[in-house]
């Protein structure tokens, strides 16, 4: 008896604190149908004009752009490059392998704020600030640990000797990588792009600092608008509809691909 | 020498990281023969097996195959067939695409190559209908599978890696009549490197006893039952292996064990017969099937009886003997008496070692 | 046999130059030319540094008693989410392990989203949680609870719950990891010795969990302590964290030189706490 008031008890604990872990995000969704100019609950009135705003608004899109295309170029540097360097490591067995990731997952332990700002002295110094190679630059180095770390794991997980046996059927290098390492490497690919991508897109910490004027992302432009007139529906809006996305995107990697189980 | 061989290793080295693996090996394989490498974990038949695909590099030596050096050449040069001891099938092509792997990367004709993928899947046993992937099929026949993509290609060579190993011990005794059926319908000179020396009597025309990164013999299967050139041979092969007593000569016609009894035997099995002088340290091999059991006569080898052991026809007698403890073989039906009995080994030349070599005394005389 | 590598020495290194130059380059040098920068000085009135070394900034942060409250505030602050976080999270990563079965992958999708969405995008969702007309205050003045609203935003307690849910993540990851690896037989054979629950929990369980408790709490301390955009959200400006007073220096001010030396303040806490979780493991492996 005891012992299922008990496990009924931990059950409800657990619900409460995996609501506590999604509520900003539910609450966030919920808020962009409220139909007033300021979020009150409950709502007076529901509605979608938000969206709609948010969809015309040119100040908004421009910067959904940037963040879009810095998105787009930053993880594919970043994935191919830990494609590379995973591949790498974990083939050629090399002593410093160890070395070497601790290297690569840098950025996912020391605090990126403290980099940023070096990083934008540093610009400054060459003159490169507010430039978008320089923001390139700074968005591959953030999304890389995630890359990297999804295809170690990815590559260790696929038996060198199918390479070998491939070879010993007659496959050149070029081929195995093309029939059989890419191939099986694919949901580790597709789940390191997805990570990447989102990483950079949803970035802020970074961005403010390292970002001129002339390349505004989409966190960037919201978190500088809420310091200074606080929130405005419209930017409920786009951020309701890009955490969508993200759900979209970690349910359908999990389904496709076992998102989680690379983390 | 009446030409050469058709595979013809010479001082094939290889070390990792200073660990010698291969001391100058040495070997040669007729065209069609069913060779075994045997040995323990470690003893360096794999690498020699890596090496021979060509996806390692020996450190020197050379290989030729069919007059042909291919030292060199890299394994998708080579044409020799492998087949995995966890088989290697790619997870993410059918059963069909993986035998036809070889023959796209040949750029074989697609009518031709689903010809001869049916007829290799056909010669394993297996139906060619089969659409499925590797991993919804059972052990046993991943393992045709894999067979069947390695002999696809023709290969000059076929290298099996311990390709038994994964399967239950049903199946695996089937598995290795088929092997050899196998190699006998196709002439394919093939290589099988195995821990197990029933496996390798069973299958092999000729076998290489490996340890420590040297072949210590290479013979047909029963001159190598017969004559094991070491101690560590005979102590391998059989089954149970050869029982290994420790003895030292007290005189021209007496033994002490390892307790420090003195066993006086038959004057066939005496130091002298075997030319052993006084204090030499030597081990005797005998084999559980060849001793036999009595409680009183001539030259009998006193022992214990520590236990006993039904496996069906016959009995497993483990007796303690002189400080060392024996396994004898005998028949099911017969009455043992006990616990003290005497051994009896067979009155031919016996297997005499030198116990610091390991090495087979030769008995001249 | 597994040590042998499958492609060439010099194939390898180069696959792997590139990643390693890149983040030896733009990630690792950074944070060298921080230390020389924190000794450097801003001429007053323009963009240029002087380059004669000085240990003003230091001075300035070690005597003044914004940037110490800013520091003192942090550094506590920083404690009590990592507490609060190690109190959610233990059980619920135990839970997920044991219970969840098939939804496991979808639970620690959840738990990693916040990781995903950056700091921003949940914030903004908390800022309607909690603000005066938010869910909490509207939901508990329809149900008659309170009259007016609780003050949530633009305190303490407002950052507190922001850097909780936004951190709760580096937590349960390993502590999912540890737990994963602890067969469940033990727990069997102590409480077959006659252990209860609570001696099983303290005697077993927290010992074999420690080396990923250890490395969750170092992991949420060091985010925390570095955390400025839910602090400044939150906070609404009346919570000084130390980042983001280095963030004003970086961002605003432009006194890089003295937001360098700010960061390297941080950096030598994070170091401090990375020793102390060195020791506590250190300890552990010795105690075991």
């Amino acid at each position: 008896m005891t012992s299922r008031f008990s496990k009924g008890l931990m059950l409800a604990g657990v619900i409460a604190i995996l609501l506590f872990l999604l509520a900003p995000i539910l609450v966030l969704i919920f808020s962009a149908f409220d139909g007033g100019n300021v979020f009150r609950f409950p709502p007076r009135s529901y509605s979608l004009r938000w969206f709609e705003e948010a969809l015309t608004h040119t100040e908004y899109r421009s910067s959904l752009w940037v963040s879009t295309v810095l998105g787009i170029i930053s993880t594919a540097i970043a994935v191919g490059l830990s494609s590379l360097a995973a591949f790498g490591l974990v083939r050629g067995k090399p002593s410093y392998r160890l070395g070497l990731e601790v290297l690569l997952l840098a950025p996912l332990t020391l605090p990126l704020v403290v980099w940023a700002i070096a990083l934008l002295s540093i610009y400054a110094q060459l003159g490169i600030n507010g430039t978008l190679p320089g923001l390139i630059l700074a968005h591959v180095t953030i999304t890389m640990p995630f890359a990297a770390r999804i295809m170690i794991a990815t590559f260790d997980e696929i038996d060198p000797r199918l390479e070998a046996a491939a070879k010993s059927l007659g496959a050149s290098p070029w081929h195995v990588v093309r029939r059989i390492t890419l191939p099986l490497a694919m949901p580790g690919l597709m789940s390191s792009t997805a990570i990447a991508f989102l990483v950079s897109f949803n970035d802020v910490v970074v961005t403010t600092l390292i970002a001129g004027a002339g390349w505004i992302t989409f966190p960037v432009r919201t978190f500088s608008r809420l310091r200074t007139e606080g929130i405005d529906p419209t930017t409920i809006a786009i951020a309701a509809m890009i955490v969508a996305f993200t759900i979209v995107v970690i349910v359908l990697g999990q389904r496709l691909f076992q998102l989680s189980r690379r983390f | 020498m009446t030409g050469s061989p058709y595979l013809r290793i010479r001082s094939i080295k290889k070390s990792y990281k200073g660990a010698v693996a291969l001391h100058d090996i040495d070997l040669d394989v007729e065209q069609g023969a069913f060779v075994s490498l045997l040995g323990p974990s470690g003893c360096g038949k794999s690498t020699l097996l890596q090496i021979l695909a060509g996806l390692l590099e020996a450190d020197g030596g050379d290989v030729q195959l069919g007059g042909e050096d291919i030292t060199n050449l890299p394994p998708w040069r080579r044409n020799i067939g492998l087949v995995f001891q966890n088989y290697a099938l790619f997870p993410h092509l059918s059963i069909r695409q993986n035998v036809r792997f070889g023959l796209d990367m040949l750029g074989m004709d697609r009518t031709e190559a689903e010809k001869r993928v049916d007829e290799s899947l056909a010669m394993v046993g297996l139906d060619p209908a089969l659409s499925r992937k590797p991993g919804e099929l059972s052990g046993g026949q991943q393992q045709r599978v894999a067979i069947a993509r390695a002999i696809a290609i023709r290969p000059r060579l076929l290298l099996l890696d311990e390709p038994l190993s994964n399967l239950d011990a049903v199946l695996r005794h089937k598995v290795r009549l088929e092997l050899r059926e196998l190699h006998d319908r196709t002439g394919i000179t093939t290589i099988m490197v195995t821990h197990d020396q029933a496996e390798a009597l069973a299958t092999s025309d000729r076998i290489a006893v490996m340890n420590g990164g040297r072949i210590l013999q290479y013979e047909a299967p029963e001159a190598l039952y017969r004559a094991p050139a070491t101690a560590f041979i005979a102590g391998f092969v059989g089954s149970p292996p050869a029982n290994l007593v420790p003895l030292s000569a007290l005189d021209n016609n007496s033994w002490t064990l390892a307790n420090g009894q003195v066993w006086k035997p038959i004057a066939s099995l005496a130091p002298r017969a075997a030319g052993v002088r006084a204090g030499a340290a030597c081990i005797m091999a005998l084999r559980p099937e060849a001793l036999a059991v009595g409680v009183s006569g001539e030259g009998g080898l006193p022992g214990r009886v520590v236990a006993i052991e039904f496996i069906g026809g016959d009995r497993l007698v483990h007796v303690e003997t002189g400080g060392t403890q024996l396994t004898v073989r005998v028949s099911a039906e017969q009455a043992m008496a006990g616990p003290d009995i005497l051994l009896f080994p067979p009155q031919e030349t016996p297997l005499l070692f030198d116990a610091n070599s390991g090495k087979r005394l030769k008995a001249d005389f | 046999m597994n040590q042998t590598p499958d492609i060439t020495p010099t194939t390898t290194t180069l696959l792997i130059a590139p990643a390693a130059v890149l983040m030896f380059g733009v990630f690792v040098l950074p944070f060298l030319f921080l230390v020389v920068l924190s000794f450097w000085s801003q001429v007053p009135g323009s963009l240029s540094l002087d380059t004669s070394l000085t240990l003003a900034n230091y001075v300035r942060i070690f005597t003044d008693s914004y940037y110490l409250g800013g520091l003192w505030t942090t550094l506590w602050l920083s404690g009590f989410v990592t507490l609060i976080c190690l109190l959610l999270a233990l059980p619920l990563a135990r839970w997920i392990v044991l219970h969840a079965g098939r939804a496991k992958g979808l639970l620690i999708g959840i738990s990693i989203l916040p990781l995903i969405c950056g700091a921003l995008l949940p914030t903004l969702g908390l800022v309607n949680l909690l603000s005066p007309l938010g869910f909490i205050n509207g939901a508990l003045k329809s149900m008659g609870v309170i009259q007016s609203s609780l003050p949530l935003l633009g305190n303490i307690t407002g950052v507190t719950i922001g850097l909780v849910q936004a951190f709760l993540p580096l937590m349960v990851l390993p502590l999912i990891n540890t737990i994963e690896r602890i067969p469940r037989d033990y727990e069997k054979a102590a409480m077959s010795l006659g252990a209860s629950p609570l001696v099983v929990w303290r005697r077993v369980l927290l010992p074999l969990m420690l080396p990923g408790i250890v490395a969750g709490s170092l992991l949420v301390f060091c985010a925390a302590l570095t955390a400025f955009v839910t602090p400044q959200i939150l906070g609404q400006g009346k919570v000084v964290t130390f980042a983001s007073l280095a963030y004003q220096q970086a961002a605003m001010v432009l006194d890089w030189p003295f937001a360098s030396a700010l960061g390297i303040v941080m950096l030598l806490f994070l170091a401090l706490a990375g020793l102390v979780g060195a020791l506590i493991s250190r300890r552990l492996a010795r105690g075991s």
